[in-house]
């Protein structure tokens, strides 16, 4: 006869074997704070998603994959996809260098501001940022910025020293908004892959199919 | 001493046979010599799949199944995790203290060390089942009675009532998620709810993505509102995986199902999250994911934040918080800073960091503590005292025999 611990032991054993259950009652509550008792209601996928700047590759009806435009481009040898919720394009290159193609809004002068404040760099007046070099993107005069310094990413509690950033932007009047191309990382992984960028800035292109 | 003699393997023998391996200091050799090597490869491991995915995998483990590329060749590795060798390391030196030791007052310090590296290993086992880690974000003048987990993500169900507030969540936590795969499914129900929650496609890393995006196609789940779920490969900072799932609210009333992707966004410390929000039988329910909660019996407030840099630099010189816990009534002012934790009934907080990122001059900073919940906290330290004392024992009354016995000699 087999002892009793022994039984429970087995029988446990068993039971976890036969894997997690296919039904579940939920026993555990949580009472709200203060600050969550009023929740957002009736937020579209849009809203919730954070992919509300209208644009080619977003259209605010129901897209389908089959029709309407959307973004194309050519990846980099190297370089790999890494699908980013807040950007139309993510890509990430050696050790910390991410390039990414994002849709927002705001003036250049604050946006390449925003772009030196997450480089540890003082500002800039509208005369300065008037007065940067341009290279075309998507064939329109998209505004070249390239800057060293200590990088701090969104979330990041210190800055990374030796940073380089290049990045176009392209104002789009249309939609009130811009388009931004930017790489990001280790100064020298960011001068090895300059010639990658170009490359992927020249490959962007909206295709119909 | 005597050796006994080792008696011969036959079935009535298995049970003494047993406990001599068991007691054995070649079977503790063994699992050091294992553990240093599975220490080694846990380490290195870290380069490729981050810290707490390379714990798990090696040091929490019972077995170790992996590959190990060397050059061009990829050697498969099979071997005791470190959660299963430092069991085997526990009974080993529980039952050689319990049977190996002399029974005298002169083993005393070698009983005693040997309780300190017990009590150590225990202290582990401890933190592996009981010990809680997550953070407090808070800004100047807030105040909050919990801590969200870094790594788990729970699903909540809010009933919404007339006038558009919640009181309550319904909670399936993050256990029950994670273990459902993208290709399984598990359906939640609740006397509460006129409805039940089927879960399928869930992924600890994932990302809705609108499917005029050409990666959409990567994805085999179905659209909803032109989103599909993408998932991603695991990052490897665990904390910045966002888990993600399909879910069909199927009504108990026989009405049509309604179907959701629900997304745990990152966002930052005060991000606001945008439940799903849905209606069955003409009543208003809200699903969110967001991450674990921990409750804190007293309340913490902070006063003020205080943050000093290197003159030219970016680097921190100092940071602390001033804190007011509020407890039954009662206030207490505390000051938080850098190595200096604060500790109240085993909860420990940490000043971790402080935002937001890039802050100019004008911004308020909030500031960011790492709150860990351990039982057996101070446990390792009691132990290294328990071992310490018991060594120095041991080898005092080595010392003492020694120039006792130089004397008589003389």
């Amino acid at each position: 006869m087999i002892p009793r611990p022994l039984t429970v032991v087995l029988s446990t054993a068993l039971l976890a074997s036969c894997g997690q259950p296919k039904q579940v009652e939920i026993t555990q509550t949580r009472q709200l704070s203060e600050a969550e008792r009023t929740p957002v209601l009736g937020a579209t996928s849009q809203d919730r998603f954070q992919f509300a700047m209208p644009g080619p590759a977003a259209p605010q009806s129901a897209p389908s994959a089959e029709s309407g435009p959307r973004l194309a481009w050519d990846t980099p040898p190297g370089w790999t996809e890494t699908p980013h919720p807040m950007r139309d394009i993510s890509l990430s290159f050696g050790e910390g260098g991410e390039c990414s193609v994002v849709r927002a809004g705001g003036s250049l002068v604050d946006n390449v501001n925003r772009w030196r404040k997450q480089m540890g760099l003082p500002e800039v007046s509208e005369q300065e940022v008037n007065a940067l070099p341009t290279r075309s993107l998507f064939g329109g005069p998209g505004v070249l910025v390239t800057l060293d310094g200590s990088y701090q990413a969104m979330g990041a509690s210190s800055a990374a020293p030796d940073y380089r950033m290049i990045g176009v932007i392209l104002a789009v009047p249309s939609e009130n908004a811009a388009i931004f191309v930017k790489m990001v990382g280790p100064r020298k992984l960011v001068e090895e892959n300059q010639p990658a960028f170009e490359a992927f800035c020249d490959s962007l292109r909206i295709v119909t199919s | 001493m005597a050796k006994s003699k080792t008696p011969e393997l036959t079935l009535e023998n298995l049970p003494e046979i047993g406990l001599r391996v068991l007691t054995s200091f070649g079977l503790a050799a063994a699992v050091l010599a294992l553990l240093t090597l599975v220490t080694l490869m846990g380490t290195l491991n870290q380069i490729e799949e981050g810290l707490i995915d390379s714990t798990a995998k090696y040091f929490e483990s019972a077995w170790i199944v992996d590959t190990v590329p060397i050059g061009n060749v990829t050697i498969p590795v099979f071997l005791p995790g470190g959660y299963l060798l430092l069991a085997i390391l526990f009974f080993n030196i529980l039952a050689g203290t319990i049977l190996k030791i002399r029974r005298n007052w002169k083993a005393i310090g070698l009983y005693v060390s040997h309780i300190g590296i017990l009590i150590l290993i225990f202290s582990s086992f401890v933190t592996r089942h009981f010990a809680w880690e997550g953070n407090m974000a808070l800004r100047p003048g807030m105040q909050s009675s919990e801590a969200l987990h870094y790594r788990n993500w729970q699903l909540e169900i809010l009933p919404i009532d007339e006038k558009g507030e919640a009181n309550k969540a319904l909670v399936i936590p993050y256990a029950d998620l994670e273990t459902i795969g993208w290709k399984g499914e598990r359906t939640f129900t609740s006397e509460e709810l006129p409805f039940e929650i089927r879960i399928s496609h869930a992924a600890r890393n994932a990302t809705p993505i609108p499917v005029s995006a050409p990666m959409s196609a990567q994805s085999d789940g179905p659209v909803i509102e032109g989103f599909k779920l993408l998932p991603l490969p695991k990052e490897k900072e665990a904390e910045r995986n966002s888990a993600g799932f399909y879910a069909d609210f199927i009504p108990k009333s026989g009405g049509e199902k309604i179907p959701a992707i629900l997304w745990a966004h990152l966002g930052g410390n005060f991000a606001q999250v945008k439940p799903f929000t849905f209606e069955v039988d003409g009543k208003k329910f809200a699903a969110q994911v967001v991450r674990e909660r921990m409750p804190i019996p007293f309340t913490i407030k902070l006063d003020q934040f205080l943050f000093e840099k290197y003159a030219g630099v970016m680097t921190a010189k100092n940071y602390q918080s001033n804190i007011t816990k509020l407890e039954d009534g009662t206030e207490e002012k505390i000051e938080v800073k850098m190595n200096e934790p604060f500790r109240h009934r085993g909860y420990t907080f940490f000043q971790a960091s402080f935002g937001p990122p890039n802050a100019g001059p004008d911004d308020e900073l909030y500031t960011v503590f790492t709150v860990w919940k351990n039982p057996s906290d101070h446990w390792p330290l009691f132990s290294l005292i328990v071992t310490f004392v018991g060594l120095l024992a041991h080898m005092g009354w080595k010392l003492a025999e020694h120039l006792r016995r130089s004397t008589r000699i003389a």
